[in-house]
């Protein structure tokens, strides 16, 4: 089994900026779009599971939260993203589950993953393209 | 694809399936050589409705995601808003919300197993194991008043107490299922044609099953001991005693095994907790959700449910996002699928337990 402790190795390469416990039982680090591939690969080598993507519109960027599971442990990563850009990538090679979660965060607010899937998951097939049900302004 | 492959939609509509969702297979003789799953069909825009709802009517609709496993749903949002609100629920609260969150883990169970019954072709199974989830909806139903949607919580604790009376109606029906049940598992388990049905199809390994991050009965099933309510406890769960049900070997006899397993410690749950539930109020005022973010996480009857809650101190919540068990388990068919025969997909289906209206919320 994972444990959180292990994460002071990804944090020592860069990673993972700003790691601290909130709230027993659950933590919270960012990193940037550039690096969040990198990190699922080495979160995956450690054994962690992943929970959700969430996706949160706050104006002119988008926050995504990655929701890792280190046995009980919670570590919520966040990455933000210029809503101008709305692109990044993919993780859905390394986990295979994030490839439904990372289709619905696409269709709802528009963000490209690159490299992943493009195909309809929740809308219907005749959903107007360009039109995201949980984006703002 | 070469030219002996055939495509083979299954779903939306189709025999063997209580809600619509789709599996794109594609078939060469009788085998699965890929599958692909479309959701989406009972997509009702739950997490956008509840942005514009406020916080306590929030809980009425995020307990209509699913009938099935409706208290989960209730149970998670609640102690999200009342973990950014700072409010305490009364000990008593979080003992009866555990009874009704087990009574509801023993319903659901119930209800998967008869179907799984049903789709392997054993439709006397599956009316016996209705008559005994019949016994447990009669004590939901005495004890909040509803057979489904039961609507006991309330932000800050419970809407109603267990008496005496009540706790004798529980123990009595919980007893008579648990006979009911005792009495059909031998078949569930030990009946040679519904084994054959169910051993060694749609194998999951314990590698396979963590890196697909299945969760629930279906992770339990691959050998992998992994419960929210005993990795990271919330109500009462660390004061009571229960096993974690766990399986190795990873086909949908071990998951079906899993969850009658389940039902079992369910009532062992529920037996401790009327006998030990402490005094006290039922549910403490809650008046503002102040600025801030929350993730919540319950053990739902088909694995780990998790919501994370977004307050900008308003009326309503800025953002709920639900991301519901089914989801990452109906992800892994894609892969458990392949390789089995065509006769075997409902089965193999059923054996993930796929709740296709908490899936699309």
């Amino acid at each position: 089994m994972p444990s959180i402790t292990d994460l002071e190795k990804v944090q020592a390469i860069g990673l993972l900026s700003g790691f601290e416990k909130i709230r027993p039982r659950r933590w919270r680090g960012f990193t940037t779009p550039e690096n969040i591939r990198l990190l699922a690969e080495h979160l995956r080598r450690l054994g962690a599971h992943l929970s959700a993507i969430t996706c949160i519109d706050e104006g002119s960027e988008f926050v995504l939260i990655y929701h890792f599971d280190f046995d009980g442990e919670l570590l919520n990563v966040h990455v933000r993203i210029p809503k101008a850009i709305a692109s990044l990538l993919s993780i859905s090679e390394i986990y295979p589950a994030a490839d439904f979660y990372e289709r619905e965060v696409s269709e709802m607010f528009g963000i490209v993953f690159e490299g992943a899937r493009r195909e309809r998951l929740l809308l219907p097939d005749d959903w107007p393209s360009g039109e995201y049900p949980l984006r703002r302004w | 694809m070469t030219e002996t492959t055939i495509r083979l939609p299954f779903g939306p509509y189709h025999l063997a399936l209580e809600e619509p969702f789709r599996v794109n297979l594609e078939v060469e003789g009788e085998r699965v050589k890929s599958a692909k799953v479309r959701i989406g069909y009972a997509h009702r825009g739950i997490e956008y409705i509840l942005q514009r709802r406020r916080w306590y009517e929030g809980l009425r609709i995020v307990e209509r995601v699913c009938s099935i496993c409706t208290q989960a749903h209730s149970q998670c949002y609640a102690q999200g808003v009342e973990e950014l609100a700072g409010v305490e629920v009364p000990e008593r609260a979080k003992w009866i919300r555990m009874v009704v969150a087990e009574l509801n883990r023993i319903e659901s169970h119930l209800l998967l197993l008869g179907v799984l019954a049903h789709k392997a072709g054993f439709d006397t199974l599956f009316m016996y194991t209705w008559y005994a989830r019949e016994k447990v909806m009669d004590a939901l139903e005495i004890l909040t008043g509803n057979r489904v949607q039961y609507a006991i919580n309330v932000l800050g604790g419970v809407r109603r107490d267990i008496d005496g009376d009540v706790k004798a109606v529980i123990r009595d029906k919980l007893s008579e299922a648990v006979r009911a049940l005792n009495r059909y598992e031998k078949t569930f388990l030990h009946d040679r044609s519904l084994r054959s049905r169910l051993s060694e199809v749609g194998v999951l390994t314990k590698e396979e099953a963590r890196r697909l991050c299945v969760v629930g009965p279906v992770l339990r099933g691959s050998g992998v001991e992994w419960d929210i309510r005993r990795k990271d406890p919330y109500l009462a769960y660390s004061e009571v005693e229960f096993d974690v049900v766990v399986r190795d070997e990873g086909d949908a006899y071990a998951r079906a095994a899993v969850r009658l397993g389940e039902v079992h410690e369910s009532a062992k749950i529920i037996t401790q907790a009327l006998e030990r539930m402490p005094e006290g109020p039922i549910s403490a005022p809650l008046e503002r959700v102040p600025q801030g973010s929350v993730t919540s996480r319950v053990e739902a009857p088909r694995g780990e449910l998790l919501y994370h809650i977004v307050s900008g101190g308003g009326e309503t919540p800025e953002r709920v996002k639900i991301r519901t068990p089914t989801l990452p388990n109906v992800r892994a068919l894609e892969y458990i699928l392949v390789g089995y025969q065509v006769a075997d997909v409902p089965v193999i289906i059923g054996s993930i337990d796929p709740c296709i209206s908490c899936e699309d919320r």
